[in-house]
């Protein structure tokens, strides 16, 4: 027997963190059916049941606007899960008890659960939870995911009330609503749930329009004074939270004073921007600090299985040149992209990035994008395919294919191996700043090319946004260890496949046709044909083959590299070359599976030509302005 | 007033939402008719704010802030640009330390009562001053008990 258990919450209730502490690392990423939206799942054994955990998108409320809400609320209607919870945040309870007395609309089965309660206890918040129950009519635990506490009661309580349901009694909202409500009940078919649905209507809500009887026309059937109704209906909802909370919540003195004077100082006029970048710079360095060790012993190990297989046969020249040098170069920059996702984790689990989202909000909004545009673009930091995708979240069209088409010069994990290897030939003692450097170039491309693609191809307003900040919260472990491997493992899997495979077909072009002498290769052939388009950077034919074959994926640049040269060490490269060549990698191409899904994602093939051509001209112009610059300094 | 034009640091309570495609959002989060919000804060150069609606903290641009009407709550502090001549109590001042001390030696502490003139001067136990719109931005003020509720000069 399987238990479907569906977590609904507001956004930033620590809802994720919940579903950690439920299923542990069991989890794994789904797609929606129809949407690139994804959910995540996991199933964990309990008392001999399976309890299968889907984390649904957070939300305010199920009239829904955006993406992230419909999906929460198609899934509640059409297939409702055997249980649901609903995640309160104890220490700002109201909107989330409001979306519970939502939810209880669509006759499911309910848990309220008040996460964060030791936060709660520690500013002197007490529940009584016997009179929540009694008032809310569905079972309540109080529950914290950072200490554990309530875990257990929660997974029990699952248990009874699927054993036991309970059809809790609605609220009542007098009765020119409920009239109204009964009246429009029948519009809709019977498969629906008519009360819901009805409710909705009264509300206004645009979804429930789209579901009422075919011959039934919305403008025939809506009150005049709608937008009173739904007032109406919510603060009655509002009222009836109040009132719960004021029998059962005791709070001895106005809470969050600690982190008041910490949020003072990160989100500060002047010197807030200044502290993200000093913390940004902060986290490259601690990337190389920490992963320094373990790349150097990776690296030496390499060196000696490719020396100990030597290179003499066809077959041992495949292993070690091919497959162990070749993607060996790339596996070793592994510990630094941990290191990162590490350190990113931190910020993202401490609630500092939607600060940088309001900092910068005011930046984004004269490129015509939100800050909601902004997170989906941070997502591209792990990977260009991920925010394409999570680009459909944006409900504004001119805003999704915008962050579409700048989403490939946010410089994505694919990149850090390349960086790392060109900044440790060319820039040894100066590695955090230069990386840094290339962060702030990746950052100033984007939102230069926002600019161009909005003057040039779309024209339009900018959309509104409301986005909640969180509260400061001391990232637990485990939370930033999922965070981390979630983002990472897709770096494993890419240097098993795609990157192996291109290794073994670089590893070709070079034995052949002169295994003794990689200057007559195939690949030396085709670097020294195209060799003069690049000749005003300054570029060997080694470099333009890397660049040629780096195309499908940006981490083959290092792996050609190392096959060209036997070795990463044995690279030579000058500055101003290879600022000139970091430049260029930083935009020069979106990678195949970036091409791919920005093809699907806007249904057309301008798009992805588009991005080709304007990438390729715009990382020419400026690796050539670096490296004109860049001879006159040196 | 508008939401977007309330001072920082007043608490507000809403009269009127205008109907937009984020009504029904900011009805979830609480912005409705008779709810109190606080003015928390603003990103560099104004825009967007934070506001304190129950006890979550959210953004608002001041585009959509502008569609929400609203009043400033009879007790709420307010910078005494804000308000007309009349006798104050200095609720909290927002300033580094030596603002602070270069106001205290006017007279101008936490606590301390203060009389607004007609003139925008401000006169304290220690004299007539004036303190000048930039530094008066920040002396947070609420009316004294006996007096008259001041009314509330509209921003825009």
């Amino acid at each position: 027997m399987v238990i479907t258990v569906g977590l609904v919450g507001n956004p930033n209730v620590g809802k994720t963190s919940l579903f950690n502490k439920l299923v542990g690392a069991r989890q794994y990423v789904a797609n929606w059916p129809g949407v690139t939206v994804t959910r995540i799942e996991g199933a964990t054994s309990y008392k001999e049941q399976t309890l299968h955990f889907i984390d649904l998108p957070g939300l305010y409320t199920l009239s829904a606007t955006s993406l992230d809400e419909k999906v929460t609320r198609d899934f509640l209607l059409y297939s409702p899960p055997n249980v649901t919870i609903v995640v309160i945040d104890s220490m700002s309870p109201e909107q989330g008890m409001y979306l519970l007395l939502e939810t209880l609309e669509l006759n499911l089965n309910v848990i309220a659960v008040f996460n964060a309660i030791d936060e709660a206890k520690k500013n002197g918040i007490k529940f009584d939870k016997s009179s929540l129950e009694s008032y809310l009519r569905v079972p309540v635990v109080l529950t914290s995911a950072h200490t554990g506490e309530g875990i257990t009661e929660l997974m029990d309580t699952i248990l009874a009330t699927f054993r036991k349901p309970n059809r809790p009694k609605l609220l009542d909202y007098g009765p020119e609503i409920e009239n109204k409500v009964a009246e429009f009940e029948r519009y809709f078919e019977d498969t629906y749930n008519k009360r819901f649905l009805s409710l909705k209507l009264v509300e206004g809500d645009k979804f429930a329009m789209e579901l009422l009887k075919k011959d039934v026309e919305p403008t025939s059937v809506l009150p005049s004074n709608m937008s009173d109704l739904a007032i109406k209906i919510a603060k009655r909802r509002y009222d009836y939270v109040t009132n719960v909370l004021n029998r059962a919540m005791s709070n001895s003195e106005s809470a969050i004073t600690s982190m008041e004077a910490i949020d003072h100082v990160f989100t500060h006029k002047y010197i807030g921007i200044p502290i993200f970048f000093a913390l940004m710079y902060l986290a490259f360095n601690f990337t190389f600090k920490a992963s320094e060790p373990l790349v150097g012993l990776i690296e030496v190990g390499f060196q000696k299985l490719t020396d100990l297989i030597g290179s003499n046969s066809i077959f041992t020249s495949l292993i070690s040149q091919g497959i162990i040098n070749g993607v060996g170069s790339v596996i070793s920059f592994i510990p630094s992209i941990f290191a990162l996702f590490f350190a990113l984790g931190i910020m993202e689990e401490s609630g500092y990035l939607p600060r940088i989202a309001f900092l910068m909000d005011r930046a984004m909004y004269s490129l015509k994008l939100t800050g909601r545009s902004f997170m989906t673009l941070l997502l591209g930091f792990g990977c260009n395919v991920s925010s394409v995708m999570a680009a459909r979240g944006l409900t504004d069209e001119r805003e999704r294919v915008t962050t579409i088409l700048v989403s490939p010069f946010v410089s994505c994990s694919a990149r850090i191996p390349v960086y790392l290897m060109i900044i440790g030939i060319a820039f040894p003692n100066h590695r955090a700043e230069a990386f840094f450097v290339m962060y702030l170039l990746s950052i100033a491309l984007t939102a230069l090319s926002a600019r161009i693609i909005n003057k040039i191809v779309m024209k339009g307003e900018s959309i509104p946004l409301v986005m909640e900040l969180p509260r400061y919260r001391f990232p637990s472990l485990s939370n930033v260890a999922t965070y981390m491997w979630n983002r990472g493992k897709h770096f494993l899997q890419k240097a098993g496949t795609i990157i192996l495979v291109a290794s073994v077909v670089v590893w070709v072009l070079i034995y052949f046709p002169d295994p003794t002498n990689v200057e007559n290769s195939f690949a030396a052939m085709i670097g020294k044909g195209l060799q003069f388009i690049f000749a005003p950077l300054g570029f060997q034919w080694q470099t333009v083959s890397a660049l040629i074959f780096g195309s499908v994926a940006k981490e083959i640049i290092v792996s050609s590299f190392a096959q060209f040269y036997g070795g990463v060490g044995n690279i030579v490269l000058d500055p101003v070359a290879a600022s000139a060549l970091m430049v260029f990698i930083l935009g020069y191409i979106p990678c195949f599976a970036t091409l791919a899904a920005i093809k699907s994602e806007t249904n057309s093939l301008k798009y992805p030509v588009i991005s080709v051509v304007y990438s390729l001209s715009i990382s020419y112009i400026l690796a050539l302005l670096v490296s004109i610059v860049g001879r006159v300094i040196v | 007033m508008k939401l977007s034009e309330a001072p920082i640091g007043a608490q507000v309570e809403v009269l009127h939402i205008e109907e937009s495609d984020i009504t029904p959002r900011l009805r979830g989060i609480g912005v409705l008719p008779g709810i109190k919000i606080e003015v928390l804060k603003s990103a560099p150069m104004g825009d967007p704010r934070m506001y304190r609606v129950f006890n979550k903290v959210i953004s608002l641009r001041n585009s959509e802030a502008e569609l929400i009407e609203v009043q400033v709550s009879e007790d709420s502090p307010l910078p005494l640009t804000f308000v007309s001549p009349g006798s104050y109590k200095v609720e909290h001042i927002e300033s580094g330390k030596i603002a602070r001390m270069n106001l205290s030696r006017l007279g101008i502490i936490e606590g301390a009562i203060v009389q607004l003139l007609d003139d925008r001067r401000v006169k304290t136990a220690n004299g007539v001053h004036d303190v000048g719109f930039g530094k008066l931005r920040k002396i947070y003020v609420v009316p004294c008990k006996q007096e008259r509720s001041p009314e509330i000069k509209n921003a825009g």
